[in-house]
């Protein structure tokens, strides 16, 4: 492994002065000369055909720039990443609470939320579905005309029956999942400005600039070179922002009134209209010998895409992909729909599906240990995926698997070697304390059947410095810190002497998404080939600098420096003053495309993956048996991100996780009833406080080396969020002896179970 | 000059056969591909070059290029 | 909606505009709860149709206070909750007042919001109306016409329901200092540890006199009743007992049954009656000086 400067330490986050001096601008702070501020009118009904949209009083009235409706959107009226099934603004029907019916342009925020009382629409309500189970049935209301399962994975290996049959033992359960809400810092948000060519600039935080800016084209029916996006700093993401948020109607508006434009969501309609994890319902019936060995496992899943697909159809793939766990199962049935409802609408979130099954599978896991006498550890040792295994879909585990590391690590940590000292620890005795542990797998890229690229570009500045832009956005994971890091290794240089280009269509190249745990991967594999083009253009210069042969220049940190004669050298700062001289540039572009599974699957795409991130974690709770409150007292995460670029990175990524799935496992939920959101705000939507975060987390990197990655990394991102939410409730087990089956484990389901079971 | 030409995805709509090879005369360029296709959503599609991102449709073609085309997608 | 705000200098100025505009203002001061309220109205469509003065008392001097003279503990009804939280008054006579004042919303919400807001604003879940009704506090209302003296009991007509009218201005809650031997505790159950509304409350005051008994006892839960009271049924079960589990056990009953009766059965019930019962038997203990936490 090359030896590395920058590496493996733990840099200062590019961003962190900024973000704690409350200095750096995100896309709301930023305002333009003779700016109009947007408001769009969301519909009244989760369900109802549009009869008529009257605009005209709205018009009227004093300060109102502009008002669009349906009429006014140029190109296609639809958007979405994997079909366009949700209108920019709603013609004829509306499918929930969200959709978007005119949009205002007015003089200030004020003037335009009061245009939108003043514009009459005529709707016809229409009988709503909000049962994703009902919805599948023939009889059920329609929410699309194509039917209401939007996508069906069917899957199966070995036999099934034959292994339940000779199965020692078998549990069989069915699990429910909630849904959970980003809840990102900044709402969707973003500032618009338009030239006198008509060429349209949007800042909007978003985790994917050129997929926004062909959406953007397409609605618009306008040339996508036209639109430059600009989706550095997004205010957190987490998949929220993957999808088109208000980019159309910022790019509408500039377009209709020659004017910049802003808008900013509030939290309530954040709320109502934004993106959250699939609710799943989930069957699963899972076989063991009387060994532990896993032999066979049965999946159904139903999950609630709402009233759009947006990221729905891939986000059940990757369930079902992921639903037997990080575990050798040769005996499948994986069945899995996404249907839509009247239910908001549903799309990615960190974990992209695996959290719901992770939950099952590792409750699964846990009971069939419980069943056997056998230790929650060693189950999970025995059917660990290791390298070269054949994991459920049928693929050869071809890449790094650090699965049994990060287990191997777990099982040293202090949280486990004392696991009992800590559970007997005297408390009240209406408290009882438990420990529990879970693990998982997570795909990273974008997985088998679309090519997944990247691209990057290093250019020497004048002042000796190196521009290096990868559009991959910043969201908040910190991902330009690490390409920072990457580059200056790759190019040998100081951190320092770096200009980060981020998540900009008019300064990067296409290097794809911010998710799927694929940006540092990508980036840093784009980083590395352009770094080489790079050495290629400055060996060039400096040979003739040093008059010494091309092939006779090495370079070192700094400088390029002749192999034979090393005592001549050239810094790069001259190399840049020379190059200025000449009328030159020196520049490297680097193209990269993920290397995919052999395995096919015929009909899917986006399954399986080749790379995966491994994760154990551990949480210690204590139950609160009057009350049925848990408390997480301590929790040990064990990631495996392939070489950790920067550890102190990965643990800001690890605790924040941790968190995130602790809300999961514990209190977060947004509860729509009949197609109408009532979790409405923070004040009701339960999002852990730093008050309730457990006292200590200890993030433990096991690195399991990635060769094909930069220097041997892999992604993080998604992974620490997941197995740490069944961690918990197998430790609410562990604590009072109740299988939690649904999720959030609320105080009032933890006494529910408790008293259906009466505590021992 | 031959180009190899891939589908994926929604695209495959656009091809018998998801690999194949095109036959263009010198100086062609990325929209006479398009145009043989039949392809007509040209905005919301990703072309690959020999693996680099063609962003314009007026992009020559060379002899034994590789294209790749398909619908932008996303995952976790 | 058109609002107006109005931000008067003095108690006589706010009782003046008050009275002119009774049908369409409203009385703010931390606005931690009346911003919430329009929000949510906002967004849920149910945003009031009519023009509203918005009354902003802030800028009003000497409304912040906490006195205790011959007695008597008096709360200025501008006073915030960090300041309550804070009063060495409070927490060396009324401890339990200062709990609760210190469980509300978040160090932000509690540096703005204030006691009498609180009081005014009725919510079943309050934090500062268990312990205040525990300690059968009096607030003093004052408007044009002269000040009046309620019970803090007798002002609340159902949840968010007050007596208080239109151009009338709380001006402060007071109470008799319980006695040195007593003891108080105060213990709230919410969905998390900071932020979290009352799910449910419960405040208790008890003295126990030279023989060992239960001579007095208040208890009054919160988050459960339309209204703040206190449960007599469950101080009767305590008073003349030397403390012991059964008493202590039947007062707690006698907290979920009130709970039930007052409030019927709903969905909640199943878990809410137990629970309330655990939680005063707790606070009752922690009142007699045994802290089970």
């Amino acid at each position: 492994m090359t030896k590395t400067k920058w590496v493996g330490t733990d840099v200062t986050r590019i961003d962190a002065k900024d973000k704690v001096c409350g200095t750096l601008e995100y896309m709301s702070d930023l305002s333009f000369p003779n700016m109009i501020y947007g408001a769009v009118l969301r519909s009244k009904y989760p369900h109802a055909l549009i009869k008529k949209i009257d605009t005209k009083r709205a018009k009227e009235l004093d300060g109102v720039v502009t008002v669009l409706t349906h009429e006014d959107v140029p190109g296609l009226n639809g958007f979405g990443i994997a079909i366009p099934d949700q209108p920019v603004l709603c013609r004829d029907k509306v499918r929930y609470m969200g959709d978007a019916i005119a949009l205002v342009g007015a003089e200030s925020k004020e003037i335009a939320e009061q245009a939108l009382e003043l514009i009459e629409v005529e709707y016809e309500p229409l009988p709503i579905v909000d049962d994703p189970e009902e919805a599948m049935l023939d009889t059920s209301p329609l929410v699309h005309e194509t039917g209401n399962i939007h996508n069906h994975v069917k899957i199966e290996r070995g036999d099934v029956e034959a292994a339940f049959n000779e199965a020692y033992v078998v549990v069989e359960n069915t699990y429910f999942t909630p849904r959970q809400m980003h809840a990102f810092l900044e709402p969707e948000s973003g500032v618009a400005t338009i030239d006198d060519d008509k060429n349209i600039t949007i800042w909007c935080g978003g985790q994917h600039p050129y997929r926004d800016q062909l959406q953007v084209a397409r609605a618009l029916g306008m040339n996508p070179r036209k639109i430059r996006i600009i989706n550095t700093p997004a205010g957190g993401a987490f998949g929220g922002k993957d999808e088109i948020t208000v980019q159309i109607y910022l790019a509408l508006l500039v377009l209709h009134t020659d004017r910049p434009a802003k808008i900013v969501l509030s939290r309530e309609e954040s709320v109502i209209a934004g993106m959250k994890r699939h609710p799943m319902k989930i069957y699963m019936k899972t076989a063991a010998a009387a060994d532990g060995t896993i032999l066979a496992n049965e999946v159904r899943v139903v999950s609630d895409t709402g009233a759009y697909a947006s990221l729905g159809g891939p986000v059940i793939g990757f369930a079902i992909e992921h639903s037997c766990g990080a575990y050798r199962v040769e005996n499948v049935r994986l069945e899995g729909f996404c249907v839509y409802t009247n239910n908001g609408v549903a799309g990615a979130f960190r974990g992209f599906g695996a959290n719901q099954v992770t939950f099952a599978v590792e409750t699964q896991v846990d009971m069939i240990a419980e069943k056997l006498g056998m230790d929650r550890l060693e189950i999970r040792k025995k059917n660990g995926l290791r390298k070269g295994d054949i994991a459920a879909l049928g693929h050869k585990m071809e890449a790094s698997v650090g699965l049994l590391r990060t287990l191997e690590a777990a099982e040293n940590s202090r949280l486990w070697q004392l696991r009992e000292e800590l559970k007997a620890k005297p408390g009240a005795p209406h408290k009882k304390r438990g420990i529990g542990i879970a693990c998982s797998f997570q795909g990273c890229g974008l997985g088998k059947g679309l090519p997944d690229y990247g691209a990057a570009t290093i250019e020497l500045l004048p002042n000796g410095q190196f521009a290096v832009g990868v559009s991959c956005p910043e969201i908040g994971q910190g991902n330009t810190t690490a390409f920072v890091q990457i580059a200056a290794d790759y190019i040998r240089c100081s951190i320092d002497d770096i200009v980060m280009l981020s998540g900009d269509t008019g300064h990067t190249l296409d290097s794809g998404t911010s998710t799927a745990s694929r940006s540092v991967y990508t980036g840093g594999n784009a980083l590395k080939l352009a770094a080489g083009n790079l050495h290629s253009a400055i060996s060039t210069l400096a040979a003739e600098i040093l008059s010494v042969p091309e092939s006779d220049i090495d370079i070192e940190y700094g400088s390029a420096v002749s192999k034979s004669c090393p005592e001549k050298t050239v810094s790069f700062k001259k190399i840049a003053e020379l190059m200025v001289e000449r009328g030159k540039t020196i520049k490297g572009e680097g193209y990269f495309i993920w290397p995919v599974s052999e395995t096919e699957l015929e009909g899917y795409v986006g399954i399986p993956h080749l790379l995966y991130s491994y994760i154990t974690q551990i949480a210690l709770v204590e139950v609160n048996t009057l009350t049925g409150e848990t408390e997480v007292l301590e929790a040990v995460s064990v990631p495996d991100p392939g070489k950790a670029i920067n550890p102190q990175g990965v643990e800001g990524q690890s605790e924040g996780g941790v968190v995130m799935g602790m809300g999961y496992a514990l209190t977060e939920d947004t509860i729509i009833e009949e197609g109408i959101t009532l979790t409405r705000n923070f004040s009701t939507y339960i999002l852990p406080t730093s008050l309730d975060m457990p006292c200590e987390i200890e993030t433990i990197i096991a690195e399991e080396l990635e060769p094909s990655g930069p220097f041997g990394a892999k992604g993080i991102g998604e992974a620490v969020c997941v197995p740490i939410s069944p961690a918990i409730t197998n430790a609410i087990h562990d604590a009072c002896g109740v299988w939690m089956k649904q999720i959030p484990a609320t105080p009032e389901r933890v006494y529910t179970a408790l008293k259906s079971k009466e505590v021992p | 000059m031959k180009v190899n030409v891939c589908l994926f995805g929604p695209m495959q709509k656009y091809g018998d056969k998801d690999k194949f090879q095109m036959e263009f005369e010198e100086g062609a360029t990325l929209a006479n591909l398009l145009d043989r296709l039949k392809i007509e959503d040209r905005i919301y599609i990703v072309i690959l070059i020999n693996g680099r991102r063609a962003y314009d449709e007026d992009e020559p073609l060379s002899d034994g290029a590789e294209v790749l085309i398909m619908a932008p997608t996303g995952g976790g | 909606m058109t609002l107006g705000f109005i931000r008067p200098e003095t108690v006589y100025e706010a009782m003046e505009f008050l009275s002119e505009h009774k049908d369409n203002s409203r009385i703010v001061a931390g606005a931690t709860d009346v911003m919430v309220q329009m929000r949510s109205a906002k967004s849920t469509g149910h945003a009031e149709e009519k023009p509203l003065w918005m009354v902003d008392i802030t800028n009003i001097p000497g409304l912040s206070y906490v006195n205790f003279e011959n007695g008597i503990v008096r709360i200025g009804a501008m006073t915030t909750h960090r300041d309550i939280a804070r009063s060495a008054v409070i927490r060396d006579v009324v401890p339990f007042l200062a709990d609760a004042c210190r469980s509300v919303g978040s160090p932000q919400i509690r540096t703005r919001g204030t006691i009498g807001g609180n009081i005014v604003n009725a919510s079943p879940a309050a934090d500062s109306l268990p312990p205040l009704t525990a300690l059968s506090a009096r607030l003093r209302l004052i408007s044009r016409k002269g000040p009046r003296d309620v019970a803090l009991e007798e002002f609340f007509k159902g949840p968010y329901r007050t007596i208080i009218e239109p151009d009338e201005i709380l001006e402060e809650v007071y109470f008799e200092a319980p006695e040195s031997s007593s003891g108080c505790a105060f213990l709230k159950l919410g969905r998390r540890e900071s932020l979290a509304i009352a799910r449910l409350s419960v405040a208790v005051l008890l003295d126990v006199d030279e023989s060992g008994k239960i001579s007095k006892a208040a208890i009054a839960p919160g988050a459960c009743l339309p209204m703040p009271a206190r449960i007599t049924s469950a101080e009767e079960a305590l008073i003349g007992e030397i403390p012991n589990e059964e008493a202590v056990h039947s007062a707690s009953l006698e907290v979920g049954e009130e709970m039930v009766r007052v409030s019927g059965v709903r969905w909640s019930t199943e878990y809410k009656k137990p629970v309330v019962c655990a939680l005063t038997k707790r606070a009752i203990w922690k009142a007699l000086g045994v802290d089970e936490d």
